[in-house]
């Protein structure tokens, strides 16, 4: 009993339960014309000082981490070659929220579609480029806001969202993943409010070259003059009767 | 009378104006689909999404000047939206499975048994013996039924099936035919369809889309909305605004010619009151027939208990489906499988119909157009009363890009209450309002379910159907801002009209 009590009043000590909570993480993934991106991660990290947080990175397939603007006292680890995680430790002076950029390099953004083996059929046009991206949080530490956006290189566009998880709930305003767009560049938002341990987020988009086809012109303006030819009796000099088709 | 046909015959084309626009609307669809497919691609929008509003425009225009049957049109949308790439074959197909195409087909066997076994002509000439002297009696008379229906059925497909066998046999009385509609005709069907959706508006449990609209209300506003504060602000528009069209209707839309104004049967109204006599005490067949729709109608007032009841909701489409296994019971049913006069041409329409609208919502054309549509107006240098009016006529009119009550609420309402927070407005100053604007869907036949049942008639085109509806939004939305600089401000929903925003 003595010990249970003893268990409980550790327990509610505010000092010894983690506060510590990533306010917001926002990546921005620019994506070249090659297919290759280059990503820049932004942390608002709160906590208690000297606090020692492991982070999940935004991306898994990373080359060249670059830490790049960092709160004074803040120190980051470097992360290993095919890490998941960054290890983050709080400036040990003070209690206010901190913050961390880092930039790498995704070297393939993009699936293209694959040649079929012979006899089978092609699922998605050859030009077509599936974006495909999932987020877990593994750590203890929950995310307030996540957001993953990513930018299209020029002469490109999204087809369509293919998926966006977890679906939208009746409280939220926003759909899970919005399109937009700067400087002619295409991008879409991926956005999730407080991921505990083990939620995950994920989009899945197709894109395509920004471009039309001329066939649906060529075929509209045939058929069009076509009927205008063909169906003159539809509309006689004089108020007659209507005629039949 | 006793004959009810929902022909595939394409109406012929009545004016020169509509023969123009038969001829002029094939390649006006086309330019219009061209002219979107390739217009500089909005940012926020996806290529689906873009090809999708392209696809349904033309539709769209098709429908409305009739170049070919509307049914035709819905195949080619179909075809459009697979090749564009804007839906994939599954869920283009799939939309013929869907519960409103199911409910359209079960609803005509429904009302087939009411046809042939005369009940549907006994309870119309019950009420043209009572009430339909004149043709305004009449039509107020159904004005009257959609007010009692609405709070205790609340699927509108349901109300519209039920009361669509005495619209046709009441437009029969009155001159109005499948082959030969009259201006009392068109009254009747549209002046119900107006009933039908508005006066849904009374009550919060009008439709599942108030009660979604509702949700959002609490939780994104942080407002209980009560069944009395819905009521309250939502029962006298409709009520009204149902009132001014029964008389617009007939004296200013399509006023009904004089000699319309009566009984066209030979002999009169003493002939239809001999006819009613001479019907007698109500058969064995009729009998049967009031008892099998008696269950529907049961069933479908009492969905809210089904769970409770039997552990599984029997839904609207499943208890006309019942009902229809018991019509076409062999020996102790009503109606064999020959005699129900399923419209076929009407099913492929509504199904080309909601591909085009699931397309719009699916692709988030629907709420990118919506989004640009609010953000390109600059809503906080204007006071509240401006304000005001501009978000109920979009959320009025937005209809006409959706079929889907459900979907338009998901998102216009949360847009709403966010942009009503971002102004310093008390979000219910606009949702609740808006919320009232969600069952007023009656600009086209593809705007609904009831608007899909009602347009098989023949009864009316869609430019009539687009007159009137847009006439009965106009006068709601009228009638909303009214409400706003008075009723609705004493009740404490809305501010002063003339306040700036904070």
């Amino acid at each position: 009993m003595r010990k249970t009590l003893a268990l409980a009043l550790l327990a509610s000590l505010p000092g010894l339960a983690s506060a510590a909570e990533i306010r917001e993480y926002a990546t921005r993934l620019d994506v070249d014309t090659g297919g290759a991106g280059r990503a820049t991660s932004t942390l608002v990290i709160a906590g208690d000082p000297s606090e020692t947080l492991v982070v999940p990175l935004a991306h898994g397939a990373w080359t060249n981490f670059r830490p790049s603007e960092a709160t004074d006292g803040l120190r980051l680890e470097p992360p290993k070659e095919k890490a998941t995680t960054i290890r983050v430790a709080l400036p040990p002076t003070t209690s206010l929220a901190s913050r961390l950029v880092f930039t790498f390099d995704v070297p393939q953004v993009f699936a293209t579609a694959q040649d079929p083996a012979a006899g089978a059929k092609l699922t998605m046009p050859r030009e077509s480029r599936i974006l495909r991206y999932a987020f877990v949080n593994s750590q203890e530490t929950p995310i307030k806001d996540f957001r993953m956006l990513v930018a299209l290189p020029e002469g490109t566009r999204f087809q369509a969202i293919r998926e966006q998880l977890p679906k939208q709930t009746k409280s939220e305003a926003e759909p899970r993943v919005r399109l937009g767009g700067e400087a002619g560049r295409q991008n879409a938002l991926l956005r999730l409010a407080n991921l505990g341990q083990g939620d995950d987020t994920s989009m899945q988009l197709e894109v395509v070259p920004n471009h039309r086809s001329p066939l649906w012109l060529v075929a509209g303006l045939i058929l069009s003059v076509l009927y205008l030819i063909k169906f003159r009796d539809l509309v006689p000099a004089s108020d007659g009767p209507a005629q039949p088709r | 009378m006793e004959k009810m046909t929902l022909s595939a015959r394409p109406r012929d084309a009545q004016s020169v104006t509509e023969r123009w626009m038969r001829y002029l609307g094939f390649p006006g669809g086309i330019a219009l689909f061209l002219l979107v497919l390739y217009l500089p691609p909005g940012m926020g929008l996806s290529a689906a999404a873009q090809s999708g509003t392209a696809c349904f425009l033309l539709a769209l225009v098709w429908w409305v000047t009739e170049p070919f049957p509307t049914y035709v049109t819905s195949l080619v949308l179909m075809f459009l939206l697979l090749v564009t790439r804007t839906s994939a074959a599954k869920p283009i197909m799939d939309v013929l499975g869907m519960e409103v195409i199911w409910l359209n087909l079960l609803a005509f066997i429904l009302a087939a048994m009411l046809v042939k076994t005369r009940l549907a002509k006994r309870m119309s000439l019950f009420l043209i013996v009572k009430f339909g002297r004149k043709a305004s009696w009449a039509l107020l008379a159904f004005v009257i039924i959609q007010l009692a229906l609405a709070p205790l059925i609340p699927a509108t497909a349901a109300r519209c099936v039920m009361t669509l066998p005495l619209m046709i046999v009441v437009a029969n009385i009155y001159g109005s035919t499948e082959a030969h509609p009259n201006s009392f005709g068109k009254n009747l069907f549209l002046l119900n369809l107006a009933g039908i959706s508005v006066l849904s508006s009374i009550s919060m449990t009008g439709s599942s889309a108030n009660l979604i609209a509702v949700g959002f209300i609490q939780s994104m506003g942080g407002h209980r909305i009560y069944y009395m504060d819905w009521m309250r602000a939502g029962a006298p528009i409709a009520i009204v605004t149902m009132i001014i069209m029964w008389f617009l209707g007939r004296k200013v839309i399509f006023p009904i010619p004089h000699a319309d104004q009566v009984p066209s049967v030979e002999g009169g109204l003493p002939l239809i009151e001999a006819q009613y006599a001479a019907m007698g005490r109500l058969s064995f067949q009729e009998k049967k027939a009031l008892v099998i729709f008696t269950l529907v109608l049961f069933l479908w007032m009492t969905d809210i208990f089904h769970m409770r009841w039997f552990g599984v909701e029997i839904s609207a489409p499943f208890a006309a489906l019942l009902g229809a296994v018991i019509v076409l019971f062999p020996r102790w049913g009503v109606l064999q499988w020959q005699e129900a006069d399923i419209p076929w041409h009407l099913l492929i329409f509504s199904a080309g119909a909601y591909a085009g609208g699931l397309a719009l919502d699916d692709t988030g054309a629907a709420e990118w157009g919506v989004r640009m549509l609010f953000g390109g107006m600059n809503l906080k240098v204007i006071p509240f009363g401006a304000a005001f009016t501009i978000v109920m006529a979009v959320m009025m009119y937005s209809h006409l890009l959706t079929t889907s009550k459900t979907v338009r609420t998901i998102i216009m309402i949360p847009i709403i209450i966010s942009m009503s927070k971002a102004l310093g407005w008390d979000p219910v100053s606009l949702a609740l309002p808006a919320a009232l604007c969600i069952d007023w869907v009656v600009g086209l036949p593809i705007s609904g379910k009831p608007n899909v049942i009602l347009f098989s008639t023949n009864q009316y085109s869609v430019i009539d159907n687009f007159k009137y509806g847009m006439t009965t939004c106009t006068v709601g939305l009228v009638l909303l801002v009214l409400s706003a600089a008075t009723w609705f401000h004493w009740l404490g929903i809305t501010p002063s009209f003339w306040a700036m925003p904070k």
